[in-house]
């Protein structure tokens, strides 16, 4: 569904954030989008929503060059992006002035996200609500468009505690498998129930992109004592003792996103190599 | 090419209907601005000299109109050099050609044609009170008037100029533009100095031309082609090389 080849990219002449990235991400998944902070997440959301152009390679959604912003393309993109100003109209107009350039645009399904996101809607103009507030308006909007292609950027940032909880029960009911979901974010934790491939960026480079079957079926998760180091692949210290990736022994373990981040960005080879098998 | 990405009026009307909504506070701002001005300056005219000059009036309007033309379209993509607001314009599905043409249309026909409305209506009711309070006798603006129409055509026109502008500066895009406007025409004018130099002679020219200074051909031409290309530049080519530019610069844009 999205193809990015050899995309090379700098925001300065001489110095290439990618250098010739390869990514192909296919519906019916909800791809979570991990990398420190520069790392490029922002970036590759932003080729892959033809925000911005390639120096050489490409990014094709559709098999359609997703820089040209064909309106059949872009009809089934939408993108939440972290930082946004909305206009000065209230709910009902904004969703009348861009709904109908989504043919699949549901309003019962952002008068439902509305609702679940406990958003009041009550004539309001957009830019009297709090950041948080905005971000639900926002993804209820990005949702209900049904686009096959849905890019959000750092989506549970300025969420409550309750809201983070309301987006991964909304986003786990909406998957489905007609669509392709890319989830950039650095706070790992918030979304390791509801993506099903893990892929991290660093420094401008893809140094890890698995399913997490794959990586359910190949790495264990959990605490260890400090003695141990048979399988040991990362290990970092935790309240209370040691927490380790190992080399799945036979016991399923929820995956920790988090640990497996920090053991990605520490020895990414070890981990792909194992999962690889 | 599929049909979804031809042209399409249902798209190019949102949007024109998006860039209003979304604008129409400062539009109607800079309108009553210009309403009042114009109020308060016939009935300032009508107590001192007794008398409501619609013809002076009309042409402090159209100056007021021009002006704020200018403002309003140099603002026109202001949304477009934001880029926390540019992303949403961006990834709206709709052709270069739609999102472009929306805004031309916005700002410059509809535009010119509403506020020549707004100004007779506005230069109707000034010489209502002018008559009430201060008994000058009543004239209107008739603004089918020929020369009208011409003003509204140089609007146009002009306006291409600084559509451009509004997508290539990002900021201050109005003084920048009037600043390039400048420099090309003193360019322009050095040039045509010096090509006039060179055919006359330093010795001869003093600024006029006669039929003396000259022969019959190169007179003719300077005084006859020459004006006629420099007015099928200015009606029927610059427009549209504008907004040629000012396509490719928004199939360009990046956030």
């Amino acid at each position: 569904m999205i193809s990015i080849k050899n995309l090379n990219f700098g925001y300065k002449k001489n110095q290439l954030l990618f250098r010739d990235l390869n990514l192909d991400l296919h519906a019916g998944n909800i791809y979570g989008l991990f990398g420190m902070n520069g790392a490029g997440k922002t970036t590759l959301l932003k080729h892959m929503a033809g925000l911005l152009f390639p120096k050489t390679g490409e990014c094709r959604i559709f098999e359609k060059d997703v820089k040209e912003r064909l309106p059949e393309v872009m009809a089934n993109i939408y993108v939440i992006p972290e930082e946004f100003v909305l206009p000065p109209v209230s709910i009902q107009t904004f969703v009348d002035l861009h709904a109908p350039f989504y043919p699949r645009f549901e309003y019962s399904l952002f008068d439902k996200y509305i609702k679940e996101f406990e958003v009041n809607n009550n004539g309001k103009r957009l830019t009297t609500y709090s950041y948080g507030q905005k971000k639900k308006i926002l993804i209820a909007f990005g949702l209900a468009t049904q686009t096959n292609v849905l890019l959000m950027d750092e989506p549970t940032n300025g969420l409550d505690i309750p809201s983070k909880s309301q987006f991964r029960r909304i986003m786990a009911s909406v998957a489905n498998e007609d669509q392709c979901i890319v989830i950039s974010t650095h706070q790992v934790r918030d979304l390791a129930s509801i993506i099903d491939n893990v892929i991290v960026l660093e420094n401008g480079s893809i140094i890890f992109n698995h399913s997490t079957m794959d990586i359910a079926n190949s790495l264990s998760f959990g605490k260890i004592k400090d003695e141990q180091t048979e399988n040991i692949l990362y290990a970092e210290e935790v309240l209370g003792g040691k927490a380790a990736i190992r080399k799945y022994s036979g016991h399923d373990t929820a995956i920790d996103l988090e640990l497996l981040f920090n053991g990605v960005i520490k020895n990414s080879e070890v981990i792909n190599q194992v999962i690889k098998g | 090419m599929e049909k979804i990405n031809q042209f399409s009026l249902q798209r190019f009307l949102l949007l024109m209907k998006r860039h209003s909504l979304m604008n129409a506070k400062t539009w109607l701002i800079g309108l009553g601005g210009i309403s009042g001005v114009l109020i308060v300056v016939s009935l300032i005219q009508a107590y001192t000299a007794g008398s409501f000059n619609v013809e002076a009036l009309s042409k402090f309007g159209i100056m007021l109109i021009f002006f704020g033309g200018l403002l309003i379209t140099s603002m026109a993509y202001n949304e477009i050099h934001t880029p926390a607001k540019s992303q949403f314009y961006l990834i709206l599905p709709a052709t270069t050609s739609e999102k472009l043409f929306s805004h031309w249309l916005l700002t410059s026909i509809v535009y010119i044609i509403v506020a020549y409305a707004i100004l007779s209506l506005v230069l109707g009711i000034a010489s209502l009170l002018s008559a009430l309070f201060f008994g000058a006798q009543m004239e209107f603006f008739n603004p089918f008037a020929n020369e009208n129409f011409m003003e509204m055509a140089r609007y146009v026109v002009i306006h291409s100029v600084f559509f451009l502008g509004a997508l290539y500066f990002r900021k201050n895009n109005l003084l920048k533009t009037l600043l390039t406007l400048f420099v090309v025409i003193m360019a322009l004018s050095l040039f045509g100095s010096f090509v006039a130099w060179l055919v006359i002679g330093s010795g001869d020219f003093g600024g006029n031309l006669s039929q003396d200074d000259l022969n019959p051909s190169t007179f003719r031409f300077l005084t006859e082609t020459l004006p006629l290309l420099a007015r099928i530049a200015f009606w029927g080519l610059m427009a549209p090389f504008f907004l040629l530019v000012s396509y490719f610069k928004l199939k360009e844009r990046e956030v």
